[in-house]
């Protein structure tokens, strides 16, 4: 326990000096809120651009903040899972790398301390960052459209999150798995989106996939209320997480340093 | 008392250490100071990892009867390419790692200054380590394997990579650290082993091939000898001489033998050059060395 907490620490001042903890939750807003703004002044673009025959009268139907919201988040899972992705992959395979994971593994500390550790360590800077982009994004949305509520904000956002945790875990079980950053990469984003494509496609038969998480989310939003499957995919989603961090900690352990 | 008995790592179809039998004496009043010798590849970076526990021996143990649990609390480990956090400063660094060692913060605190203090670098503690110059980085590598007080300090190839004046600094240190603590140290240089260790193990191609101390192996390998050249052939009677250990044959007139380290080998070869009516042109005498062997060894 003691260890975890020293490593995460650790990370926590990494993040603070390399400025990660400026960028991400910038990067993140950014991306948020860019949605409800453009929406709001979409008319006004248009007009300003200005090469509409004269007398051309623009009606585009005023979305609902329920929708403006749902935009996001299907910007932060695709750009977003990017983001985390990049944010994530160095975690374990840097270390590796340098060298510099023999200083913490040649004393008394396990694998899964070190694994576990920055495991949290990534989790609190991207969630806390995701949290940060969502909530200005929620607080435009009901400036700027009709009100989504408190309850439905929060259980979205608890949604995303377990979804979020899942994408942090495949990258850092790759970045157990690989040492070069390219194939960390390109792996993780090929497995989730891959997964998202399968789940459109066999949407029957993927209740259980993480991905489908992100329709429990549209539900809330649009229809204030969860699809009946949520038990099984929050169950199967959370199991895959411990499976795949389980995987980590096996594959950190069989490598030698 | 730490003993590895009969250690053996392979690596895939690569032997890298074989058989490594060896016992690190850890008593308070026994410390001592092992050199490690060996050419590139002798296998002294895969023996110290097994010892630090950062790899598993394939075959063989370690035992100790005076660590419990986790070794790793009892060791202090220089690897032969440290690397540490270029974004921390060694403070921080040490810090970190006493942490993890399992000292609380205000130990740690003067502790720190202590152990920095001893590596020379009490005045750039606050500076960060990306900063740092080889030799610095190197100091920092052992204060980083000191700090916990460890009772067996294990530095892989510690003065390799360093110019001169970072070579003396980091020697100098260890002279005054073997007096606290047992160490181990790897070197592929016949040197850097004769000058601070009680203790040289000699190994080659995964093999432990000499050990002893440097007085005694230098004894044993410092022999006389001897090089003849002839205006005619040297048959191979010479061969046959009882006090002869060996013989190179350098040419049909020449050749350079080892002898007895006796006084009377030498009369008694001079004798016998001369009832074999050898015309000798040249006879120089000169002595074998424990570098001689090694030299031979690394070939
Ligand atoms: N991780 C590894 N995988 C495969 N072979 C290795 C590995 N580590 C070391 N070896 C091989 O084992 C032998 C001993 O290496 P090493 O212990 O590093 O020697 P030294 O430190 O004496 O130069 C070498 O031939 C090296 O190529
Ligand atoms: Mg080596």
């Amino acid at each position: 326990m003691r260890g975890i907490w020293i490593i995460y620490k650790k990370e926590m001042l990494e993040f603070t000096r390399s400025s990660k903890w400026i960028w991400l939750p910038i990067v993140f807003t950014l991306i948020g809120i860019m949605q409800p703004i453009t929406s709001y002044y979409m008319p006004q673009i248009l007009d300003a651009a200005g090469n509409m025959p004269e007398g051309t009268i623009i009606k585009i139907p005023t979305p609902s903040g329920a929708e403006v919201l749902l935009k996001t988040l299907s910007q932060y899972s695709t750009i977003g899972i990017l983001l985390i992705v990049i944010s994530a992959m160095g975690s374990i395979s840097n270390e590796k790398n340098t060298g510099s994971i023999t200083s913490t593994m040649v004393r008394p500390v396990s694998y899964f301390t070190f694994f576990i550790s920055k495991w949290f360590a990534q989790v609190t800077i991207i969630s806390a960052s995701i949290g940060i982009g969502y909530g200005l994004t929620w607080y435009y949305t009901n400036l700027l459209f009709s009100d989504v509520s408190f309850k439905n904000f929060i259980e979205s956002c608890v949604i995303y999150f377990i979804y979020v945790l899942f994408i942090i875990s495949v990258t850092m079980c790759f970045g157990s798995v690989f040492r070069k950053n390219g194939a960390i990469v390109g792996s993780s984003f090929l497995l989730i989106t891959a997964l998202a494509i399968v789940n459109g496609i066999f949407e029957k038969q993927m209740k259980w996939s993480p991905s489908n998480l992100m329709n429990q989310v549209g539900s809330i939003l649009m229809d204030n209320k969860y699809l009946d499957t949520l038990a099984l995919n929050l169950t199967s989603s959370l199991l895959m997480i411990f499976g795949i961090i389980f995987v980590s900690i096996f594959t950190l352990q069989k490598q030698e340093l | 008392m730490l003993k590895l008995h009969d250690l053996s790592k392979v690596f895939g179809s690569q032997t890298a250490v074989k058989n490594f039998n060896y016992n690190i004496n850890l008593d308070a009043h026994e410390k001592s100071c092992i050199a490690l010798l060996g050419p590139n590849g002798a296998g002294k970076t895969t023996t110290l990892k097994m010892l630090t526990g950062l790899i598993k021996p394939t075959s063989g143990t370690i035992v100790s009867d005076q660590m419990n649990g986790d070794l790793r609390n009892y060791i202090g480990y220089l690897p032969q390419y440290p690397s540490y956090y270029d974004w921390m400063s060694a403070n921080e660094f040490l810090f970190y790692v006493g942490e993890l060692s399992g000292l609380n913060k205000n130990i740690l605190k003067t502790r720190i200054s202590e152990v920095l203090h001893s590596v020379g670098l009490k005045d750039v503690g606050r500076k960060r380590i990306g900063n740092y110059s080889g030799g610095m980085k190197q100091r920092l590598g052992i204060a980083q394997a000191i700090i916990h007080k460890p009772k067996l300090l294990i530095l892989d190839e510690p003065v390799s990579a360093l110019d001169p004046i970072g070579r003396r600094e980091v020697m100098d240190l260890l002279n005054k650290l073997k007096k606290e603590t047992t160490i181990i140290y790897s070197t592929h240089v016949l040197h850097d082993a004769e000058e601070i260790s009680d203790e040289i193990l000699i190994m080659n191609k995964g093999e432990i091939i000499e050990t002893g101390s440097l007085k005694s192996l230098k004894l044993k390998y410092q022999k006389p000898i001897i090089y003849i050249q002839s205006d005619n052939k040297i048959g191979n009677w010479i061969n046959e001489l009882s006090y002869i250990k060996e013989v190179k044959r350098e040419s049909d007139n020449s050749v350079t033998i080892t002898i007895e380290d006796e006084p009377e080998s030498r009369t008694r070869l001079l004798e016998d050059l001369i009832r074999n009516n050898i015309e000798i042109s040249k006879f120089v005498v000169g002595e074998s060395t424990l570098e001689e062997m090694f030299f031979k060894v690394v070939q």
